[in-house]
């Protein structure tokens, strides 16, 4: 190949003489008076075959564009008017800096011929790049007096170009190492990031079979690997073990990819290989938490269990030698009725066996009482974790009507009227989920307004794969600060108010979480309060 | 023969680690009319001691009828462990067992039940269901025949 850019013109001219006069030449010249005529004619010609062929410009010797062909139009987007007159800035994209430009002035200046790629801008905006070979006309004293500008669109190949330019430099840049290999597992390309993955350097992989990354006990899969490829298959996500340069051990996760030639055949396979140490590490890891948590929580319902029966233990004492003296003041009191001793001193007797002792009994007693139901929280919540959930489609209609009538007598002491809605049927264990709506209406019925006609309302709708079900009320409501706080355990609202040791919302949680289910509530204070329960939809019809 | 042993009274052996529960089932017995001799264990390893008749305290004597009232939660062996061994025993199965203790975790009930005790009862904290529980079981031991123990007396 001869690069003509290394070419004078004069050298030009000589070599189209030479070509010409060759016995081979297209068009050997022809000697006389016709000469010059038939030169113009050919010189006509060869415009046109040009003029066919690419997009052709020519300029005056300051650059202002005195011809312009029918392509050079038609890539521009310029009618030939708007371009004649003008220099070639119309059409200027931008892209390229000031001594690009400088360059190729320089160049022809000087009588040489130029040539590269431009990237132009059309007259709507859009970009195209021409492979342009300038050429200067001379004048008598060699000055440059006009340029003809040959050009080709290469838009399409610049653009492929740059695609792959990106790809090449995503392969380069990526933290994923990205290998190649023949389908007979010889290695054909290899990544930066795969040098540093396996410690071994492009040169030193490349050509080498792949079995160089591979663990002797793993090299079956390989073959089976590229069995697949050669198929057409795509592998992916496949978990195995690679080898360093070092012959350390490491878990990867890799796609592997076939890739074809131009007429679709397989002839390969990509690899896209990552790093997964640090992923099963934290697979591990996790695992161990879960482990450890699971093992606190059983530790921490053993000694909730523990701990309630122990407490209760000093209690019966407390409560029963309480008693005792109260039993013992009563007898003292009697004894002392009938002593003729005892008148001097009745006024306060009075006042410590009738009153102060029998007061500082009652807040002992009142004080048991209450631990002892707090204990019993205790132990039912505990229990709740140890019990073995059964997991069935429910047909909440019917365990709606069995809960109503095991609260009969509380719906009509507290003169509510409760409407149960068409409810959809979900999935959980009959007993539990019975545990939760029942203190649910427990608690519609004991926090109801006493202003009010007590009306409650269970509803249920299908979000997703869960069914939403809503019980709401017209009662006092609960403050937003408050809202929180309601399923912690113990909490109680209104302590005065209610009776009950504050777990029917925390047991309720409980039970939702063991069934992947949910509890929440919205309420307004004065309005009412609706709580939501959401559980897996049923999975069969009931 | 068999009436000589009817008119024997019966012992009622309290096994429980708690001095104060003790005192109050004695009191509670008491109150309740029932003034059989007392005999109180602090673990269950003395009572079984005493019914096995091993190591250096008391020993049960032959031909009289004992009934037990047994904690569960008690040191070095528990009350679960005191049923198993003498209901496990072809002799000493025969002294009437009542459990009488602060669990009432269903599965415990269960696991006495199935090892012969011969009734369950729950300490209560609160004293008047407490001191009902106790007559119950003083009525319960006044009607019932406390079966004694077989004559063949221990070594």
């Amino acid at each position: 190949m001869i690069d003509y850019s290394k070419l004078s013109k004069a050298q030009l001219i000589a070599r189209l003489e030479a070509l010409e006069s060759s016995p081979t030449g297209s068009r050997p010249t022809q000697p006389g008076a016709g000469t010059d005529r038939h030169e113009t004619k050919d010189l006509r010609e060869l415009k046109a075959a040009l003029d066919a062929h690419s997009i052709v410009a020519i300029t005056d010797a300051r650059g202002r564009i005195t011809y312009a062909n029918d392509k050079f139009c038609e890539i521009s987007k310029f009618p030939r008017e708007e371009l004649l007159g003008q220099d070639h800035r119309i059409i200027n994209s931008g892209y390229h800096p000031k001594s690009f430009f400088k360059n190729l002035w320089t160049t022809i200046g000087r009588g040489e011929v130029w040539q590269g790629e431009i990237c132009n801008r059309a007259k709507d905006g859009s970009i195209y790049w021409v492979a342009t070979t300038i050429f200067p006309f001379l004048n008598a004293k060699g000055k440059p007096e006009q340029y003809i500008a040959i050009r080709t669109d290469v838009t399409e190949h610049k653009r492929t170009e740059q695609a792959l330019l990106r790809f090449a430099d995503l392969v380069e840049s990526t933290e994923d190492a990205i290998l190649s290999e023949t389908l007979e597992g010889i290695i054909t390309s290899w990544n930066p990031a795969a040098e540093r993955l396996f410690g071994y350097a492009a040169h030193e992989a490349i050509d080498q079979p792949i079995q160089l990354i591979i663990p002797a006990d793993r090299r079956d899969e390989e073959a089976d690997i590229l069995a697949r490829i050669a198929r057409g298959e795509r592998v992916h996500h496949l978990e195995t073990v690679r080898r360093t340069k070092a012959g350390r051990l490491f878990e990867i996760s890799a796609t592997v990819s076939p890739i074809k030639d131009r007429e679709g055949k397989i002839i390969g396979a990509s690899k896209i290989v990552r790093d997964i140490t640090e992923r099963k590490q934290a697979q591990l890891q996790l695992a161990r938490y879960a482990d450890e948590l699971k093992e606190k929580n059983k530790e921490l319902e053993t000694i909730v269990y523990v701990a309630s029966h122990d407490l209760r233990s000093p209690l019966v004492n407390v409560q029963g030698f309480s008693s005792e003296l109260a039993h013992a003041c009563d007898r003292i009191k009697t004894l002392l009725d009938g002593s003729p001793a005892y008148s001097a001193d009745k006024g306060e007797l009075t006042t410590l066996l009738g009153q102060d002792i029998p007061e500082a009994l009652s807040f002992i007693q009142a004080g048991v009482a209450r631990m002892d139901a707090l204990l019993a929280g205790f132990l039912r919540f505990s229990r709740l974790g140890r019990a073995a959930v059964k997991i069935q489609p429910l047909d909440m209609p019917s365990l709606m009507r069995s809960i109503l009538k095991a609260m009969e007598f509380q719906i009509q002491q507290a003169e509510a009227s409760v409407h149960s809605k068409e409810l959809l049927p979900c999935q959980g264990d009959p007993t539990q989920i019975n545990q939760v709506f029942s203190n649910l209406l427990d608690n519609a019925l004991k926090y109801r307004d006493p202003q009010k006609a007590c009306q409650i309302t269970i509803s249920s709708r299908l979000d997703g794969n869960q069914v939403h079900y809503a019980v709401a009320d017209n009662g006092i409501g609960i403050a937003a600060e408050h809202q929180a706080k309601v399923f912690e355990i113990f909490h109680r609202l209104n302590p005065k108010h209610s009776t009950g040791e504050g777990l029917g919302l925390t047991i309720a949680q409980r039970i939702l979480e063991r069934h992947n289910g949910k509890i929440w509530l919205t309420s307004e204070p004065g309005q009412g309060s609706t709580f939501f329960v959401s559980l897996p939809r049923a999975v069969s019809s009931i | 023969m068999n009436s000589i042993q009817m008119t024997q009274e019966v012992v009622i052996l309290v096994a429980d680690d708690d001095n104060g529960h003790a005192r109050l089932i004695e009191k509670n017995l008491q109150r309740a009319g029932l003034h059989n001799p007392v005999v109180r264990f602090e673990n269950g390893q003395d009572v079984l001691d005493f019914l096995f008749a091993h190591g250096e305290g008391p020993r049960r004597k032959p031909d009289v009828p004992y009934l037990l009232l047994l904690d569960i939660r008690m040191p070095k062996v528990d009350g679960i462990e005191v049923l198993r061994r003498i209901k496990a025993d072809p002799d000493l199965r025969k002294v009437h067992v009542s459990m009488l203790t602060t669990t009432d975790d269903p599965r415990e009930v269960l696991r006495c039940h199935d090892l012969g005790c011969n009734n369950y009862l729950v300490k209560p904290v609160d004293y008047e269901k407490f001191a009902e529980a106790i007559k119950q079981l003083g009525m319960f031991i006044s009607l019932v025949q406390v079966p004694e123990i077989n004559s063949r007396a221990p070594a």
